[in-house]
């Protein structure tokens, strides 16, 4: 707390827009993060909500609606129009909740103001280069809306090839400019990525305070140099495919193309070599938020320090050869599937080596149930379900049925939207006091967790029936046999649906109460830097360097 | 993991440290970014032989 005092006559700060437009100011430009994600994860959750609307009963309920309201379509061409417009539902459900909504809340939001103040350091490394990467982000995600309203195939509007946007159907499949729209979104959303990953590297490896050395920084810290090194190694490999698609489409290239010697299946390796490092990109922040948690409200250090940092660096090596797994069904040779088989099972190793830690800290501590160990606990649990699916689908004999059926996804999203989610929930009820200064009421996070923990386990976890049963993935309509589970997965989204108000009702609350935090509203078991500066910390700190013993 | 202490230790760099700071910041974030147009023209040079006939099996 002399930190504040020695810092209390430099906190000049620019007032109104100034203050966001121009910010260089890590923490600033944290906080219009955590925003936009708020903003793009109501719009992708409403997405997805409509599409467990359609899907509550058999037969086509909305979406021809819809299609006549957005679309202005009449009859048969509202059929068809709303069939079109579920499936540009599921492509940017899946895109904003992956590009707008956890990357941003964990990688912009989170890292950009916690890693700098855990590092001991006054700022990133870039300050201008942060700014430009959230400020790329709003015309990436005004690109990928617009490209909702736009044509794609003939009479139909939006990307409806699903996230991953395989040729031919991105290709001679819609050949309007909706696709067009969506890959110069993600090119995008991928340079405000790959220049925040320049960022955070540069910032981690150069920026620690003296005496921090990487064996003493904290798990978080880790996690997210992790995760910028997989984005820097695999989203120009992205970038390069969606060119190639681009020119394809508008240029005459056949890379992807087979009447011309071009390979479609070429997309799907070049869009996997980045898919699943993405997920890990996805889900490595979540691993540091998650460490620190459980830590401190065991009020034990993290046990197992070095085996969780390289359990990290070994979960982001293997997630680099593992990426054919998702392409079991295209006629890979059975030698190739044998080796994806094994090297993907081995990722359980060191990712059972993180659960298994979190587990060994909580043994024997002192733990108290506050909502962000709630969350905590809550990912640690329905991240595993999420990870034993996995294993199941890592299996090529196994994956001959369950590929594309709602086993997958129901699987990905036991990984993500319960994962990743709640580890951004459980960052968020333990860094709020910090960075706001103000105490939630504990009562309304603790029912927002239990609200959500029903509503999405209701959600996801029949679907696991659905896809064991066959119901495939990306359809409008089914067989009146999938009835029963989808209906109560339905039920599922709103009761999610209701936890989403919830937690926007408690972060008015704590804005309204203005409850005083702290600087440390944990005790003693919350021990890395950022609790040493006062709540919300100064707005430059660390301008004199703390001294790491 | 770095255990805060209650009384931390505070240092100031000096002019020199922190041009050197500056100055590792800016050769660490040209290198990075030097990887990443290296790994996109690699990515496009390397697979753009299937504009002109690669065979579809070549990955298989």
């Amino acid at each position: 707390m002399a930190e504040a005092a020695a810092h209390e006559h430099h906190d000049h700060r620019p007032h109104g827009w100034v203050r966001w437009v121009y910010s260089t100011n890590h923490k600033d430009i944290g906080t219009l993060y955590l925003i936009f994600a708020i903003i793009a994860g109501i719009i992708g959750g409403a997405l997805s909500v409509a599409i467990r609307m359609e899907l509550q009963e058999p037969g086509i309920q909305i979406f021809s609606g819809l299609a006549q309201m957005v679309y202005g379509m009449q009859g048969d061409a509202a059929i068809d129009g709303g069939k079109s417009m579920y499936n540009a539902f599921g492509a940017a459900h899946g895109l904003i909740m992956i590009f707008f909504m956890v990357m941003p809340a964990l990688i912009g939001g989170f890292a950009n103001w916690m890693v700098p103040i855990m590092i001991g350091a006054p700022d990133m490394a870039f300050p201008r280069m942060n700014n430009i990467s959230f400020w790329l982000l709003p015309p990436a995600f005004l690109l990928l809306l617009g490209s909702m309203f736009v044509p794609s195939a003939p009479g139909a509007f939006g990307v409806g090839g699903g996230w991953t946007i395989y040729p031919p159907l991105s290709t001679s499949g819609q050949p309007g400019p909706a696709m067009d729209l969506a890959i110069l979104s993600i090119h995008i959303a991928g340079a405000s990525s790959i220049l925040g990953a320049i960022n955070f590297i540069t910032t981690i490896f150069n920026m620690r305070a003296p005496g921090m050395t990487m064996h003493k920084m904290p798990l978080f810290a880790w996690a997210v140099l992790i995760t910028a090194f997989l984005l820097l190694l695999s989203l120009p490999v992205l970038a390069g495919g969606i060119t190639m698609l681009l020119t394809d489409r508008n240029f005459g290239t056949s890379f992807f193309v087979p009447d011309n010697g071009g390979d479609p299946l070429l997309f799907q390796h070049l869009f996997w070599f980045f898919g699943h490092p993405e997920v890990y990109i996805l889900i490595l922040p979540g691993f540091g938020i998650i460490s620190h948690i459980v830590s401190t409200f065991s009020k034990k250090p993290v046990f197992g320090y070095l085996g969780m940092a390289y359990a990290m660096v070994a979960i982001g090596a293997v997630g680099f050869i593992v990426w054919a797994h998702h392409m079991y069904t295209t006629g890979l040779s059975l030698d190739t599937q044998r080796y994806f088989v094994f090297a993907t099972m081995v990722i359980a190793v060191p990712t059972g080596v993180k659960i298994f830690s979190w587990i060994a800290t909580m043994w024997g501590g002192s733990i108290s149930f506050k909502p962000p160990m709630l969350w905590a606990l809550g990912f640690i649990f329905l991240f595993t379900i999420g990870g034993v699916t996995g294993v199941q689908l890592a299996n090529a004999g196994l994956d001959r049925s369950l590929h594309d059926t709602y086993f997958v996804i129901a699987h990905f999203h036991y990984v993500l939207s319960l994962g990743a989610v709640f580890a951004i929930f459980a960052g968020w009820y333990y860094w709020f006091p910090k960075m706001t200064g103000y105490m939630y009421s504990p009562v309304i996070a603790n029912t927002h967790f239990w609200v959500t923990f029903v509503g999405v386990n209701l959600i996801f976890f029949p679907q696991h029936f659905l896809g064991l049963a066959g119901m495939p993935r990306r359809t409008v309509d089914y067989p009146d046999a999938f009835a029963g589970w989808n209906m109560i997965s339905s039920y599922g989204s709103y009761i999610a649906a209701v936890g989403v108000a919830i937690f926007l009702y408690g972060v008015f609350e704590a804005f309204q109460k203005k409850r005083v935090a702290g600087a440390n509203p944990w005790g003693e078991g919350a021990t890395t830097l950022e609790w040493q500066l006062p709540s919300p910390p100064p707005f430059h700190q660390w301008e004199q360097l703390p001294k790491i013993k | 993991m770095i255990v805060a202490d209650k009384n931390l230790e505070l240092v100031t760099l000096t002019e020199r440290q922190q041009k050197a700071r500056r100055n590792r910041s800016v050769a660490i974030g040209v290198a990075l970014a030097a990887l990443v147009i290296i790994f996109y023209v690699a990515t496009i040079v390397k697979f753009g032989h299937n504009a002109s006939g690669l065979t579809p099996t070549n990955l298989m």
